[in-house]
């Protein structure tokens, strides 16, 4: 589905990569999470993917065709919603299919149905300063869901929200991937909410490469049960922090030297 | 709005007609006219050329057969500038904004007559177009439309990245974008532009009109004065300050109306007072 091979981006003249020698393979279906210390590269990967950023060297497939820019099969979910003021959550929500030229009446239909998936649909006209940081993310999640994406891209997009609404976001993001099947590239910094939401962790260093993966084997919906009382989640924790820990020494003794 | 609410005991939902005149600007705004126009009246010398209650009784006359016909000829040309410096003026703004060429072309230019005393081209206008439509129109043109290139092109390029980015993430092309994102996110700026450039225009007009003294409400005035028609004079003044506050008002109207459509209930209710 997603195919990343030797992705490679150094910012303007600097002598240190964002991203070195990058590889990542998703499958149909699968929800993949970056994680690592924040520089490490993992949103630079995203905007790459999402083709908002060029890359230095490297190549991305999506559903094995070269994707180097914006396309229809992908959508993306930001970190700091992105949404239009001055638009309404509906209009908002409606926005990709605007600019596909889909039909006012049509488009309007298919933002409805998305924003009742988010449980939005009392806050169709509301104005995203109407609206909490919980649910002008859903509003960002619904249009990035409306366009029916192939793969979906989700930048710390709970990194900005309260504890509370973080976890009920996370719910209704594994619902909603399970009922539609989507593949997601998510960056997060959490681990815990790596784990609770991925079927694989990529753990990423600096600069810019994958320092380990993870598959998370915890049977679904794990909003069932206590998945953390399991003993793989225990364990998956303990490595991914163990890694991470390694990590964040090496930057300290390099900003110490 | 929500620490109103919040004060204990305050009726905010339904204030009454009193409470929402209270609240409202209009008795404070008639008290200091009064005051105003009563020590003129009362304390006013020969220094002050004419008296309130000598203008209200000019003004029957004045108006319909003076004031309102030179209106209409300055009202001409200003529409007529104001128009083309709109027309022109925005579309240009929003393109040097997001054409580098263009910018680095035509920024220059822009910011120097942007800050030139523009007025001073009159007589050079008045040389080159005559004394007639074609002059006024020129000078309108020339005072009004770099406010409003300058203040579009600053406002697009004060449009938020993130929301650009994401018009891209959603494939929106260079058109989409401006339509979509660009125009509303610098808004606030082009109506700015609009503003100055009104009152910049208005200026030059005026000028003109008196520098020529054959038409409009610049004329009026000088030719009031030549004839020592004070009072007159007076009602041409304040009829000019009065339509300059309702265009500027309508402006402003336009503006928050476009700008912030989440707040149109509550301004309504702010700007009527008595409606029910």
């Amino acid at each position: 589905m997603l195919e990343i091979n030797h992705l490679q981006k150094y910012y303007g003249n600097a002598e240190v990569p964002a991203l070195s020698d990058f590889n990542l393979s998703v499958e149909n279906g699968e929800f993949v999470t970056l994680i690592g210390p924040s520089g490490c590269g993992k949103t630079t990967a995203l905007r790459i993917v999402t083709g908002l950023l060029d890359r230095t060297a490297g190549e991305v497939f999506v559903d094995g065709k070269p994707s180097n820019a914006p396309s229809k099969d992908k959508a993306i979910v930001f970190q700091l919603f992105n949404l239009f003021p001055w638009r309404t959550a509906l209009e908002n929500v409606a926005y990709g299919l605007e600019v596909q030229r889909v039909p006012k009446k049509q488009r309007r239909a298919v933002a409805k149905e998305y924003l009742n998936l988010v449980g939005l649909s009392d806050r169709l006209h509301h104005y995203p300063s109407q609206l909490s940081g919980g649910q002008n993310q859903r509003v960002g999640l619904a249009r990035a869901l409306a366009v029916e994406p192939k793969l979906l891209l989700m930048d710390e997009p709970f990194g900005s929200l309260d504890a509370l609404t973080r976890e009920h976001l996370q719910e209704m993001v594994q619902k909603i991937c399970a009922e539609k099947s989507l593949t997601v590239l998510f960056v997060t910094h959490s681990v815990d909410e790596a784990i609770y939401l991925s079927d694989r962790i990529v753990v990423m260093g600096t600069p810019g490469r994958v320092v380990g993966e993870f598959n998370v084997g915890l049977p679904r919906p794990r909003h069932e049960y206590d998945w953390r009382a399991e003993v793989e989640y225990t364990e998956i924790r303990g490595a991914i922090w163990k890694l991470l820990r390694a990590e964040l020494d090496d930057i300290e003794t390099l900003t110490a030297a | 709005m929500a620490v109103d609410a919040a004060v204990v005991g305050r009726p905010t939902e339904n204030p009454g007609q009193l409470g929402r005149w209270m609240h409202s600007p209009w008795p404070y705004r008639a008290l200091s006219l009064t005051i105003l126009l009563g020590c003129w009246q009362l304390f006013g010398n020969r220094f002050s050329t004419s008296f309130p209650l000598d203008i209200a009784r000019a003004l029957p006359h004045s108006l319909p057969h003076d004031v309102v016909p030179a209106f209409g000829d300055t009202l001409k040309g200003f529409g007529a500038g104001y128009a083309v410096s709109m027309l022109v003026g925005i579309p240009l703004g929003l393109l040097m904004a997001r054409s580098r060429v263009v910018e680095l072309a035509l920024e220059p230019y822009v910011a120097a007559l942007y800050a030139t005393p523009r007025l001073a081209l009159i007589p050079l206008l008045i040389l080159w177009l005559g004394i007639n439509f074609n002059m006024r129109f020129a000078v309108v043109v020339m005072s009004g439309i770099f406010p409003i290139i300058l203040n579009t092109y600053l406002g697009a390029k004060e449009v938020d990245h993130n929301l650009l980015d994401a018009g891209r993430a959603f494939n929106a092309n260079a058109l989409q974008s401006l339509r979509t994102i660009v125009v509303p996110g610098s808004l606030p700026y082009i109506f700015a532009g609009l503003r100055l450039g009104m009152a910049r225009a208005f200026i030059g007009i005026i000028v003109a009109e008196i520098e020529t003294s054959v038409l409009g409400i610049g004329n009026l005035i000088s030719s009031d004065v030549r004839s020592l028609q004070f009072a007159d004079m007076w009602v041409a003044i304040i009829s000019l300050g009065v339509f300059s506050i309702i265009f500027t008002t309508l402006l402003k109207m336009l503006e928050r109306w476009s700008t912030i459509p989440w707040e149109r209930k509550k301004w309504r209710a702010s700007f009527w007072p008595l409606r029910p």
